[in-house]
């Protein structure tokens, strides 16, 4: 298989990225103080990837783009381009960006996104066309909004070599460069073979001062990862999406931004991150944080109902509407754009909109991670466990019958999603971070500098796995005080980041130890190491771009359009007494039309194992609301996609 | 940013942070905007079986990390709240299990179950989770600072003394209790009053 990438130019700078040390800071007041190529970010000079004047008004869409200069050119040396590789490097011209060449599958071999893909696919790498001398068309060379694609590392993690069979396409004489390459699927057999490491102690030995909110890279490297560095509030950023990409993330992470807006009303609210305008090639945008959202999620390219502080999140596809953007299990290629975005920033562009907290000013680390395509029908994912609790360690978790069970238990129900799982590590918390969390995280306490979300910035950087926090307890605050069992940082978690304020999620570890009842069937219920086993999976769900199938209220689903859904009405044998306190969260309203302020009906699972009703289903499945004897972890295909597509499976 | 403006200014039943629960509790973006009040329904009454309200109770239980409205919970009834106290006398349930049955007669205010918290939360042998569930209880329970004050001091497990810490934080004349007891603490001990202490300086 053999991509061409012909850019118009190709500027050997060899950066690579993820591993970049900072520079010695340089005090600032504005940003001019600093480097073309540097922002006045917290009053420290930072690298934003573009040179200032030429490239931040450049950059946008589509037309601009081309570029290079700054931190542009892809990569270079000896594996060359990168994806972006001609976007980074070159030179403005021919619309921005480099052309690239259609996908021509060595041998004509169709791809079939249905079937499991040879792993060769495409492991063959990219070839990119990268040493022109500048063909471009007489446009300013700007340096802007374009992408760096973080290729510095060529080959990661199998050892595969990176063959360039066949015969290289060659754009008028360059030389052809390899690329950085998508890393080859880790498919298997599920559920596969699991290697459990123990991780020693993660975090700081003490306590840090203050709240923390790490910006952090990436763990991904060569074409799986474009790094735009810092970039301010409404700037559109346009990135190239190479052929045979099978998912998009866009991870923005604040730099310097305000904590909340205050909307009219009085309303206070976290100044979310949220990226905006995602835009395919065709023009077509995915997701517009001005826009009525639709009520069905299923019509929805992006549904985005969790937003969250720092660090934003949004996944393509997550949702059928956008699972239908893949041809062939391929998102479109070619040049897609993004717009920086946070609340603060909406307030400021509709100053009516808020009474406080209007900033244009905001400064994110952007990142798009690419998941290559067509997403093979299985494949594996690495667990961390932080043990935030005295129930067990590091050291002994690998030979607790109880630690075993809940294994075997979650690998029973990933392999449900075509899911291996790969490494385990069992990490340890230092004996500060043990105390302080270890009476209960508060679950509904959740800006950045709450203890949830500061527990999370333990997860170790530098990895891409899913990271479940056990504690003891889970605790909310609300009224009347509560528990629960588990809680995500965000819907979904920022895959590859460890580090960040919303890098975990949260279980409690309390039922581990309850194993008496446990039998050879999996029992969620009366057996303590699956049930801990199902809501790791559940929360693990999350993390992935899951939403509860159906929610409480029986009146609220997914976006997912074959996943089982419940109805909370008679037809599914509530009682006519309980359909009349149905309450429809989309409206707030019973079906009397009063407001279901207080004491609607909560949807019992037990009316939602149907299997001859469709709207009276879905107990079964692992992201039900609730967990009933009868739940069993079942994912729908689509849900199997959607999780499959994230950059956290390999 | 207007999608999310849709819901908080929607009527948001038991409208609570958290990712998922977010996400689950957001009225989505309807149109409808929430300038419209809408009525009120004044019947909060449930006319549930009594099946249907040992259903419901098992359902709350059983929830992964969608939480209960207090709502829901009072709705129940003294019906419910028998159930829950059946659980929370079931030394076979799980530890989750039992804590949200505390945390169901605890959102009732339901005073009646004080003797069988309190029994809980001064027990060393019970699983710690249960008693945190306990502790924090009383504190929504009863005014009386008999019990948390002796479990601050005297519980043998620090991160019980530390609940009973925070519990007691939040009173109007705890916070002095609280400190005295930091203080005497070992490292680790007193900075799992982290969070006490916290609330006491607010």
């Amino acid at each position: 298989m053999r991509f061409v990438f012909r850019s118009v130019r190709f500027v050997a700078v060899v950066f690579v990225l993820s591993g970049c040390p900072q520079a010695p800071t340089t005090p600032c007041q504005t940003d001019g103080d600093c480097a073309l190529t540097e922002l006045c970010v917290a009053k420290v000079c930072r690298s934003s990837g573009f040179t200032r004047d030429a490239g931040k008004m450049g950059g946008g869409q589509g037309g601009g783009g081309g570029t290079g200069g700054g931190r542009g050119g892809g990569t270079g040396g000896g594996m060359g381009g990168g994806t972006g590789g001609g976007g980074g490097g070159g030179g403005g011209g021919g619309g921005g960006m480099p052309s690239v060449d259609a996908a021509v599958p060595d041998s004509g071999q169709p791809v079939d996104s249905g079937a499991p893909v040879d792993s060769g696919l495409a492991d063959a790498g990219l070839t990119t066309d990268s040493g022109t001398s500048g063909v471009d068309s007489g446009m300013p060379v700007v340096d802007s909004g374009t992408p760096v694609v973080d290729s510095g590392t060529p080959v990661v993690d199998s050892g595969t070599p990176v063959v360039d069979s066949g015969t290289p396409v060659v754009d008028s004489g360059t030389p052809v460069v390899d690329a950085g390459v998508f890393p080859p699927f880790r498919t298997c057999t599920p559920p596969g073979t699991r290697t459990i490491v123990v991780g020693g102690v993660a975090g700081p030995a003490s306590a840090p001062t203050g709240c923390q909110k790490p910006v952090q890279p990436s763990s991904l490297t060569g074409l799986q990862k474009i790094s735009f560095g810092a970039r301010r509030v409404n700037d559109t950023l346009t990135f190239t999406v190479p052929p045979f990409t099978g998912s998009v993330t866009v991870l923005q992470q604040a730099i310097d931004a305000g904590v909340s807006i205050t909307v009219g009303g009085g309303t206070v609210l976290q100044n979310a991150s949220v990226p905006d305008l995602l835009t395919t090639p065709s023009g077509l945008v995915l997701y517009n944080d001005n826009a009525v959202a639709p009520l069905d999620g299923t019509t929805a390219y992006v549904w985005h109902r969790a937003p969250s502080e720092v660090t934003g999140v949004m996944t393509v596809p997550a949702t059928s509407r956008s699972l239908q953007l893949l041809d062939a299990g391929m998102l479109p290629p070619g040049n897609w754009s993004v717009r920086v975005n946070d609340y603060a920033v909406e307030c400021a562009n509709d100053p009516p909109l808020c009474t406080s907290g209007a900033s244009n000013t905001g400064t994110y680390d952007v990142s798009v991670l690419l998941r290559r395509g067509p997403v093979p029908t299985t494949g594996t994912i690495d667990l961390s466990f932080y043990l935030v609790s005295t129930a067990l360690a590091a050291t002994g978790a690998s030979t607790n019958p109880n630690a075993i069970r809940m294994l075997d238990t979650l690998s029973t129900i990933l392999a449900r999603a075509g899911l291996c799982i790969g490494t385990v590590t069992f990490y340890d918390v230092p004996a500060w971070a043990k105390a302080r969390f270890a009476t209960g995280v508060s679950a509904d306490a959740t800006d950045a500098c709450d203890e949830l979300n500061q527990m999370f910035t333990l997860s170790k950087p530098g990895e891409n796995t899913l990271n479940l926090f056990l504690v003891d307890s889970i605790s909310q605050g609300g009224s009347g005080g509560g528990s629960i069992v588990g809680i995500d940082g965000a819907i979904p978690g920022p895959s590859s980041a460890n580090g960040t304020v919303k890098s975990g999620v949260v279980i409690s570890i309390a039922n581990l130890g309850t194993s008496a009842q446990c039998g050879s069937e999996i029992d969620v219920v009366n057996c303590g190491p699956d049930q801990v086993a199902y809501i790791a999976a559940h929360e693990g769900g999350h993390w992935l771009g899951l939403y509860h199938t159906t929610e409480h209220t029986g009146l609220l689903w997914d976006p997912i359009s074959d996943s089982p859904k419940c109805t909370c009405s008679t037809t599914c044998g509530l009682s006519a007494a309980q359909a009349a306190k149905c309450c429809d969260f989309n409206t707030g309203q019973f079906p009397n039309g009063m407001a279901c302020t207080a004491n609607y009906t909560v949807l019992d699972s037990t009316y939602c194992h149907n299997t001859t009703t469709p709207q009276c289903s879905g107990g079964d499945n692992l992201m039900f609301w609730v967990f009933d004897p009868d739940s069993v972890g079942n994912f729908s295909p689509e849900q199997s996609a959607v999780i499959r597509a994230n950059p956290l499976i390999q | 940013m207007k999608r999310l403006l849709f819901s908080v200014m929607l009527v948001c039943v038991g409208c609570e942070s958290g990712a998922s629960r977010a996400a689950s509790k957001a009225p989505g973006t309807a149109g409808t905007m929430a300038t419209t009040k809408l009525p009120v329904d004044a019947d909060q009454s449930a006319s549930l079986s009594d099946a249907e309200v040992k259903q419901q109770v098992s359902t709350y239980l059983r929830s992964i990390d969608t939480a209960i409205p207090a709502e829901a919970w009072q709705s129940l009834g003294p019906r419910g709240a028998a159930e829950l106290l059946a659980v929370l006398g079931e030394p076979k349930a799980m530890p989750t299990t039992r804590s949200h049955a505390i945390d169901g007669l605890a959102m009732m205010g339901w005073k009646a179950a004080v003797p069988a918290v309190t029994a809980v939360a001064s027990a060393e042998a019970e699983h710690v989770s249960v008693r945190f569930s306990a502790v924090r209880a009383l504190g929504v329970l009863t005014s009386d600072e008999t019990v948390l004050t002796s479990l601050l001091t005297q519980a043998g497990d620090a991160r019980v003394r530390a609940v009973a810490g925070e519990v007691l934080a939040k009173r109007e004349h705890g916070c002095d209790a609280v400190a005295r007891q930091a203080a005497s603490e070992k490292d680790e001990a007193r900075e799992m009053f982290t969070r006490a202490l916290k609330n006491c300086a607010k």
